[in-house]
């Protein structure tokens, strides 16, 4: 049976890493570390937190085994190549494409261990947590981007 | 089988419209109707006005309620005379929000539903209730993101 859920959430994630390879496409790499204003972080560290969260709620939300992630050290990256930079979003933007292959049909309402979240996250959380989470955070991510690109072009 | 979909829904969309009121609340009334980067951004008044107006039709969508009444342009152009104002816009659409959600008992996730209209004559007007709970959650998340942003952008306009 088709699992409905995991259909829209392979089209609508699928759509949002689109999105985000476009925002960065061709940036050179003083764009990519440049921040708005102080306090803000830069399009590499959000795009290099997005891909990599996306890719751990994804493989929760699937029932994969999660891979080890750094949050704190996301946000200081200042890549010194971009196409380098590029490659390394593309790679991390497929394996989250891979692991929402990874099934055909998912129980939704299994309990997925969290893994480094800190504070007062909860150890455990559904499925269906980890997808729809997954899938706001980066279509937020991916427009923050998108907008900071904006602002990159109308300083220059 | 219990349906976990829509209690998770509600839950992120209540740390959602949680984050919105963070990015809105405290504002002057000036910065709610500032654009970032001139006429091609949006306020934060629009934005607001714009996600609430679009998820409370995205959930009755995905949970087969009546779509609501929308006018998405005249979202455009909607300004807000105080914080206090565009606070209560967030909870009274919140509420409806989340009652959609916590009132839907059960869905079915391939079925298909109108939306209302859409933004391009090229995306179809009837979608499964999947993609519309997904889509909703998605978009509210980037326009409180964008949101966010916009408040960041004024705090530093406003110290220079």
């Amino acid at each position: 049976m088709t699992d409905h859920i995991l259909e829209a959430a392979r089209h609508l994630v699928g759509e949002s890493l689109a999105e985000m390879e476009a925002a960065i496409q061709g940036l050179p790499v003083e764009a990519l570390n440049w921040r708005p204003a102080a306090g803000t972080n830069s399009i590499a560290a959000i795009a290099t937190h997005t891909v990599l969260a996306t890719r751990l709620w994804l493989r929760m939300a699937m029932g994969m085994s999660l891979p080890e992630r750094y949050r704190d050290a996301e946000f200081r990256a200042q890549p010194s190549d971009g196409d380098e930079f590029r490659q390394f979003v593309q790679r991390m933007s497929d394996d989250c494409l891979e692991a929402l292959q990874s099934a055909e049909e998912v129980n939704w309402s299994a309990s997925r261990e969290t893994q480094g979240r800190g504070g007062d996250a909860p150890p455990e959380v559904a499925a269906a947590y980890a997808l729809i989470h997954a899938t706001e955070h980066l279509r937020g991510h991916v427009d923050q981007v998108a907008l900071m690109r904006q602002l990159w072009e109308a300083r220059t | 089988m219990t349906d976990s979909i829509p209690a998770s829904a509600a839950y992120v969309l209540t740390q959602s419209i949680q984050e919105l009121r963070t990015a809105i609340d405290g504002l002057p009334d000036e910065a709610l109707n500032w654009k970032p980067g001139g006429d091609d951004t949006n306020s934060a008044a629009v934005l607001t006005t714009h996600v609430l107006h679009s998820t409370r039709s995205w959930i009755s969508t995905a949970v087969g309620a009546p779509l609501p009444d929308r006018d998405r342009d005249s979202e455009f152009q909607a300004s807000s005379r105080s914080t206090p104002d565009l606070l209560a816009l967030v909870d009274d659409f919140g509420a409806q929000i989340l009652a959609l959600l916590n009132d839907a008992g059960d869905i079915d996730w391939a079925a298909n539903r109108k939306a209302h209209m859409r933004p391009s004559p090229d995306l179809p007007d009837y979608v499964p209730a999947s993609f519309a709970l997904l889509h909703a959650i998605e978009h509210f998340g980037q326009h409180v993101a964008h949101v966010s942003l916009t408040r960041q952008l004024w705090e530093q306009r406003a110290t220079h």
